[in-house]
């Protein structure tokens, strides 16, 4: 184990070592870099570069066996290159893609942003059974009820959202919004919020009162 | 006094409750395991995005970690609340459950904090022909523990509803005592 660690660390030093190395010997490599690129670049013909010592024995040996090989390449065979010339290749696809069907009831969705929370954390329906009420549904007519008693009654809101009049009955019996109380005597952070109760509403009407001669009479 | 159910998720690699951490895509943000030794802990009720919790409870009612005390008994929905006139457990009937029967989408759901701990199964005889009868799922607990369950499923995603009835009788221990000092009054202040 120990060993293994200290081979690693000798790697790791000669290839630190290279890299310090390659960076000393390159302004020598780039010497002249770009006029020697261009020299080449600029020649008409490339020159082919050199084979490999096994492919050059081989080659050498079929061009001394086979003599006349090495001519017949170097001249263009017209009557071939006709034939080449004739030959034209048409395709066809019996097949085509075909382009999905879409469906113009259920169009694929184009919008790609992030699905944003629903407001009462899941999907409300499109479309309410008769009997059911949502979660918005419900909050609405039960805060309506609370609100204008006599307007929302439980005939009308059963009638109003296709409900039995039994259960709007019960619901309204046994659930409430909130009121919220605000402490008044120390400051405290939190809110306290208790069953809503229905409260008469009582507003001072201005009366007729008579105007009194007396002023009148003194002046 | 308040007991509180303040819900730790520890994601350490240890305490690590990965069904819970994998079914909320939200709680698994990068960076919450960071390297040998280092945890986070997300407080479920501190996540605002995650919708209502309960942060408390007391004889007289719940706390919510909106900042809101609700008195009396409650029937808590994941981003809404309505109070629920029902003061002990006898009074939950098909009556008093008739909103939660109509809803639609329907609840995948409901628990039920029934106060105190249930001392026989009466409350279950009652609520087992009523939940064939409107297919509706119930988890009955005593509402310490329905407070933190609610907590937890909401916090999944799920489309729940809780009917929470404030206890009558609390154990408070000496971490509660000083929890809410510290929310209402200086503990460091001299009479």
């Amino acid at each position: 184990m120990y060993d293994g660690c200290f081979e690693l660390n000798s790697s790791q030093k000669s290839r630190k070592m290279g890299k310090i190395l390659s960076l000393m010997g390159r302004p020598l490599r780039n010497f002249n870099v770009e006029s020697r690129a261009h020299k080449i670049i600029s020649q008409e013909k490339p020159v082919p570069a050199p084979k490999h010592k096994s492919d050059q024995l081989i080659y050498d040996e079929i061009m001394k066996n086979h003599p006349e090989g090495s001519d017949e390449t170097q001249i263009k065979h017209v009557q071939l290159d006709k034939y080449l010339k004739d030959v034209y290749v048409k395709s066809h696809d019996p097949n085509p893609p075909q382009k999905a069907q879409t469906n113009p009831d259920r169009p694929l969705p184009l919008n790609r942003h992030q699905v944003e929370d629903y407001e009462y954390g899941f999907k409300e329906p499109d479309k309410i059974p008769i009997g059911k009420t949502t979660l918005r549904q419900a909050l609405q007519f039960i805060t309506d009820h609370h609100n204008d008693s006599k307007l929302h009654t439980p005939q009308k809101i059963a009638q109003d959202y296709q409900i039995p009049e039994e259960s709007i009955k019960n619901i309204l019996k046994y659930y409430r919004v909130f009121e919220v109380y605000i402490p008044e005597q120390r400051k405290v952070k939190a809110k306290f919020a208790g069953p809503s109760v229905p409260r008469i509403k009582v507003t001072a009407q201005p009366k007729k009162q008579l105007s009194s001669g007396k002023d009148k009479d003194d002046t | 006094m308040l007991r509180h159910t303040l819900n730790l998720i520890n994601t350490s690699k240890t305490h690590l409750n990965k069904r819970l951490v994998h079914a909320n895509k939200r709680l698994c943000s990068p960076g919450a395991y960071d390297a040998e030794g280092k945890t986070t802990v997300n407080i479920l009720n501190n996540e605002t995005e995650l919708g209502l919790m309960i942060n408390g409870f007391s004889q007289v009612g719940f706390r919510l970690n909106n900042d809101l005390t609700v008195l009396g008994s409650m029937v808590i929905f994941p981003r809404s609340v309505l109070s629920w006139s029902v003061t002990n457990c006898d009074e939950i009937t098909e009556e008093s459950l008739s909103l939660l029967t109509i809803l639609e989408p329907k609840l995948d759901i409901l628990v039920v904090g029934t106060g105190d701990p249930q001392q026989d199964l009466s409350f279950y005889r009652k609520i087992i022909p009523f939940s064939r009868k409107y297919r509706i799922a119930f988890e009955v607990l005593p509402t310490e523990q329905a407070c933190a369950t609610f907590n937890f499923l909401s916090s999944e995603g799920r489309n729940i509803a809780g009917a929470l009835i404030p206890p009558q009788t609390l154990t408070v221990d000496q971490d509660d005592e000083l929890q809410t000092k510290l929310r209402y009054q200086n503990l460091y202040e001299r009479e």
